[in-house]
């Protein structure tokens, strides 16, 4: 299924159709609000269409895209997002309920922002040759700031983990991929719409510190995959899976190198070597741009590989 | 001879016309029964697979029997494709293809349709109490359509018998 398939059916038919002429390859977000009208982000820059949406149209987006069931995706909405069929991730804003200090559920939607997901095969080629030594995946840091190609680069180094790939000399291995937000293997009914290779095991919708457990009880993995980790639990798990004698590829949230050593969880992880490779990503000649790929030494020392 | 002829003729009409009637409350008894089993079914898929309302629909389908699997399938069809805005329109436009397939009375609809406005629009713990609401409703239709069963079908078959006996002997 291509992006319009899976993207315009979720509108009512009266935006649908205008909707057609706009998205394409190129999109990037479409972000809907109440009485506002409909801004679609490509590469090129942003276009503003003269379709204002009203709270009524959002309510049926909401049916759509939860499938008329809110109940199954109570947790995705607490943490503000669903994801749809193909993975893409689209973010929900509106009235908080809170409980206990903590977001019980968010109420009168009235912002929708939809990301387009794409999966571009060779994403991962040049990432893969600076994380790879003497056949084996390097523990690995993946670093970019939000729409640049973090999980493009992710799913794609995955397929070419689990399939092995000549070029870089490694053969393919075994994977887990916990895929807490559907947006790695975009994942329909529990398989994979995404290619992940085909020694991937994925675990869908799973929150990443029981997954990597999981994982390492029971599906003894040689590579742990994981999008976007930040909490100490996650950084618990990882270390746990460190431990284990697993190799991880993790992205996080950041702009370089400073800000990521400027957080108490990722320094350790960095100074202690459990991190051994940094791979820094852009967007300056389109998303997924590769930056810099840094050795981390002993200490926690830095040096730049020549890819 | 062929007086005779119509005379039973006219004595069987009578008598399928009240046998008739009267099994209309059996059916409904036993259509209750059905959407009581389905309710179970589909709530355990909801509270406890979190299966979403329309792949839920597909599933109950292969269960049921072919009237309610014609039902589901065509509501969860229309959820599917977008061609109804909710799950009540969906099952409306289905039960409208087929209403004579069945014998809910107009509370018994009322009742599903009131069920069908609310399933799926909430979270979890909603869920439960409109799943507890539906079951509970249901359970005093039931009860009131097996005692209804019970007494109408008997009553009709012999208003249906006992006229057709009456218009031969008019006749005669």
């Amino acid at each position: 299924m291509g992006i319009k398939e899976e993207i315009i059916p979720i509108f009512p038919e009266s935006i649908s159709y205008k909707l057609l002429d706009y998205i394409d390859k190129n999109t990037q977000e479409i972000r809907i609000k109440v009485n506002k009208p409909i801004i679609i982000y490509k590469n090129i820059g942003e276009i503003i269409l003269g379709i204002n949406i009203s709270s009524d149209d959002i309510k049926y987006i909401l049916k759509r895209i939860s499938n008329y069931s809110l109940y199954a995706y109570e947790e995705e909405i607490r943490q503000g997002f669903i994801t749809l069929k193909g993975g893409h991730r689209i973010g929900l804003a509106g009235e908080c309920v809170m409980e206990k200090n903590r977001i019980k559920t968010i109420k009168n939607i009235s912002s929708i922002n939809i990301r387009i997901t794409k999966e571009i095969i060779g994403a991962g080629n040049k990432v893969l040759k600076g994380i790879v030594e003497n056949g084996n995946v390097k523990n690995t840091l993946i670093v970019a700031p939000p729409k640049c190609g973090k999980t493009t680069v992710l799913r794609d180094l995955t397929r070419l983990i689990s399939s092995g790939n000549r070029e870089c000399k490694i053969d393919g291995k075994k994977v887990v991929v916990i895929d807490e937000r559907s947006e790695i293997g975009a994942s329909y009914l529990g398989i994979p719409q995404m290619d992940l290779g085909i020694r991937t095991d994925v675990l869908d919708n799973c929150l990443k510190r029981e997954g990597m457990l999981i994982a390492i009880r029971s599906l003894s993995p040689d590579v742990l995959i994981c999008d976007e980790i930040g909490t100490k639990e996650d950084i618990d798990a990882l270390v746990t899976a460190f431990n284990s004698g697993v190799n991880v590829v993790v992205t996080v949230h950041g702009s370089n190198l400073k800000e990521i050593l400027d957080r108490g969880e990722f320094n350790y992880i960095i100074k202690n070597q459990i991190i051994q490779r940094v791979v820094l990503l852009n967007n300056k000649n389109g998303v997924g741009t590769l930056d810099k790929i840094y050795e981390v030494s002993k200490g926690g020392e830095f040096r730049c590989l020549d890819i | 001879m062929l007086r005779y002829i119509v005379l039973t003729l006219i004595f069987i009409a009578c008598s399928y016309l009240g046998i008739t009637v009267g099994r209309r409350y059996v059916k409904r008894h036993r259509d209750l029964k059905e959407v009581e089993k389905y309710i179970i079914s589909l709530s355990n898929e909801i509270l406890y697979n979190n299966t979403p309302i329309p792949e839920a629909l597909i599933i109950l389908s292969t269960k049921s029997n072919k009237d309610f699997s014609d039902l589901f399938n065509d509501a969860a069809k229309y959820l599917i494709s977008g061609e109804e805005k909710s799950i009540f329109d969906s099952f409306k436009k289905s039960y409208e293809i087929r209403k004579e397939k069945f014998y809910f009375s107009k509370d018994d609809e009322k009742i599903l349709g009131d069920f069908l406005k609310a399933v799926g629009s909430t979270g979890i713990y909603g869920q439960e109490k409109i799943f507890d609401l539906v079951r509970a409703n249901l359970d005093i239709n039931i009860k009131d359509s097996l005692e209804i069963a019970n007494k109408n079908s008997k009553l009709y078959s012999y208003i249906g018998i006992l006229s057709g006996a009456m218009i031969v002997i008019f006749l005669i």
